[in-house]
């Protein structure tokens, strides 16, 4: 364990709270684990790579339209989609979100090819190092630009009077049905926001690494895992979970015990020790590390 | 004879629709009867028998699901962990050891496996995912509703990292007493030669492994046991208030449903080469799903549901795999998931209770079936 692996923890760590924070808002408020979330995280990084590569728009420049595209289809998938179904049982509102998931991640192989997508800016090696670790600014940036994303959420949810709106049908769906709210809007409202965090999330991280369209699946689990860690419907809970899961995984990747030719190596162990904590921390506080069940 | 497997698997689908009513028993006996002999049948008037083993093993995986998720309520997303072990048991303990290699090799020690007879085997395939499943439910099941979901996914995707890393067990180093594969795998080789034959036989033990389960899944809906079960799926609470031991009775349901899928990973070994610990391989997480959407497409938490699902998932995957033959268009591979994906979400919406609905209405077939479901469900 160095630095460097605190470092990229939290760098890393950034991200997925973005990730986590749209899947734990349709969790808490639809009641809906959303598996469609990966997928719309991939629209995200091939609508910034066509900006790119098409008409030479910066990644960062293009975010905020990136984001305004994936409200819209967020929006459209919700009202004419989701919301048909939202009265049913777990299992089926699951399954909505599998066979969408298997759809637009298949769509994606047909429309996008498989071959592995690059998002090369000038600045895109550009780096400083802090004391014995390299920090990239891209990936700065992007933590830098989640945490700004999580604050204007946290803004609007307390301030405004549709993020009251669907704290309250979070609370009390009937209380909140008796004060005159359409729950049917607050629920499309809340899908084009989460929408719109993957379709961050998706713009960031094609400035990372190449990409190909099966890459994006792990990303639902990982947004399961953050939830878990920070809470349901939770956003500083998303933030922290995020935060824990980038350090926990990558001091499990870097942790070395014993030296020379005895020495362990935790990294091949690293998911399943995760995805092992991750359901001992279901087990023994099912409310998640921070506060309670239900949005706060 | 060569019939198309696509013409057995429709009359199979109508058969057995017409033998699951229970209004005419006459016509559903006869039903049943046609429907046997047709299975008895099928490997060897079909075309190509490979392709009818999968349907039961599928099916085996379904009935289990059908148990926790159906019966119980208990959504389990992670089934393919017990698919997995059984699938790893039986190679492992029914897969002769190959020739004695060096004790020093260090290469070896991949290919160790005990080697005893294939009947001990599968049984070791149904009751060690039994019991790994009664050590994983006894602290999961408490968990509910998503939380219990996430909590299989969860074991089901650490379970083939916990095999891979775990590497020998028992013995010296120079002479382990068995090895799991350390993240290779192990390979399959207890068929002898003949495939034709070991077909045949495989198939006749998934058929007659899967009416067991289905004989099974109709024994318990119409004994305590089911009725404690179907109690904790509508209320927990009160099941347990009207003395149902739900710990017990939900617990007993996981091990039940892991069992059958372990059975059902066992038989699907068989068809493979090697198994190895990744999602390529046996564990391949849309497993734990497919064997949801086949319990959804008959019907779930009931008796023919499985079965009558089985068919007819069998049925649109093969018409999926031959679509780029017929149409002699290799693009069309590309779309087979998009129309897997595009089918479980027409049936969510216009059908979530399952082929049965469209036939309980008796027999006569409207439209506004699909708009009450549609009705009932949105906001």
């Amino acid at each position: 364990m160095s630095l460097q692996n605190v470092v990229s923890g939290l760098l890393l760590g950034g991200m997925l709270a973005l990730i986590g924070m749209g899947f734990s808002l349709v969790w808490g408020i639809l009641n809906i684990v959303n598996l469609a979330h990966a997928p719309t995280i991939m629209f995200g990084a091939y609508i910034t790579y066509y900006f790119y590569e098409g008409l030479h728009i910066d990644p960062f420049l293009a975010l905020p339209i990136t984001m305004g595209i994936l409200a819209i289809f967020g929006f459209l998938l919700q009202q004419f989609l989701i919301n048909r179904i939202i009265k049913s049982t777990l299992l089926i509102t699951f399954l909505l979100t599998f066979g969408l998931e298997v759809m637009f991640v298949n769509l994606g192989r047909l429309i996008f090819s498989g071959v592995p997508r690059t998002v090369k800016t000038d600045y895109d090696s550009a780096s400083f190092s802090f004391l014995s670790a390299e920090v990239s600014f891209k990936k700065l940036a992007g933590l830098g630009i989640a945490l700004i994303l999580t604050f204007l959420l946290y803004l609007f949810m307390s301030r405004t009077k549709i993020g009251n709106a669907i704290r309250a049908t979070s609370m009390d769906l009937n209380a909140a049905k008796l004060m005159g709210i359409n729950i049917a809007n607050i629920y499309t409202v809340t899908y084009a926001i989460s929408a719109a965090l993957a379709g961050a999330a998706g713009a960031l991280l094609s400035t990372w690494n190449s990409f190909t369209p099966d890459e994006f699946g792990k990303y639902n689990i990982r947004a399961f895992a953050v939830v878990v860690l920070g809470g349901l419907g939770s956003i500083p809970g998303a933030l922290i979970g995020g935060l824990a899961f980038g350090f926990i995984s990558e001091i499990i990747g870097g942790l070395t015990i014993g030296s020379g030719l005895d020495a362990f190596t935790l990294s091949p162990w690293k998911e399943g020790i995760l995805f092992l904590s991750l359901v001992l921390v279901l087990i023994i506080r099912p409310q998640g590390l921070m506060g309670k069940e239900g949005y706060r | 004879m060569n019939i198309p497997n696509l013409f057995i698997m429709a009359v199979a689908i109508m058969l057995s629709i017409v033998a699951s009513q229970r209004k005419n028993k006459m016509l559903g006996f006869a039903g049943l009867g046609v429907l046997a002999l047709l299975l008895v049948a099928a490997p060897f008037i079909s075309e190509n028998k490979a392709p009818l083993i999968p349907i039961f093993i599928l099916g085996l995986g379904a009935v289990g699901w059908n148990i926790i998720g159906g019966y119980t309520g208990y959504a389990a997303f992670g089934q393919v962990a017990f698919y997995g072990l059984g699938a790893y048991t039986v190679v492992l303990f029914g897969s002769k050891s190959r020739t004695p290699l060096p004790a020093n090799s260090l290469s070896s020690i991949q290919d160790q496996t005990i080697g005893w007879s294939l009947p001990i085997a599968f049984i070791l395939a149904a009751v060690i995912p039994a019991i790994i499943a009664l050590l994983i439910g006894l602290p999961v099941l408490k968990l509910k509703g998503h939380y219990f979901a996430i909590a299989t996914l969860g074991i089901a995707v650490a379970t083939p990292q916990v095999i891979a890393n775990i590497g020998c067990i028992g013995g010296t180093d120079q002479n382990p007493g068995f090895c799991l594969g350390l993240g290779t795998g192990l390979t399959m080789r207890p068929l002898p030669d003949d495939k034709e034959a070991n077909l045949t036989q495989l198939y006749f033990l998934g058929l007659i492994a899967m009416t067991l389960a289905v004989f099974l899944l109709w024994y318990i809906s119409r004994n305590k046991f089911g009725y404690g079960l179907f109690a904790i799926r509508e209320n927990e609470e009160a099941a347990s208030v009207m003395g149902v031991n739900t710990a017990l009775f939900k617990n007993a349901a996981f091990v039940l449903a892991a069992a059958l899928t372990g059975l059902a990973g066992a038989i699907q070994a068989m068809l493979q080469i090697q198994v190895a610990p990744n999602e390529d391989s046996i564990f391949n997480t849309s497993t734990s799903l497919y064997v949801i959407v086949i319990c959804l497409l008959g019907g779930v938490g009931t008796v023919w549901g499985p079965f009558i699902g089985t068919f007819i998932f069998a049925f649109i995957r093969e018409v999926l795999e031959n679509m780029p033959k017929w149409f002699n268009n290799k693009g069309l591979i590309e779309w087979r998931d998009v129309i897997f994906g595009l089918i479980v979400v027409l049936m969510v919406l216009f059908l979530p209770k399952g082929i049965m609905q469209l036939v309980g209405n008796k027999g006569r077939f409207t439209w506004k079936i699909f708009l009450r479901n549609i009705r009932e469900n949105s906001i």
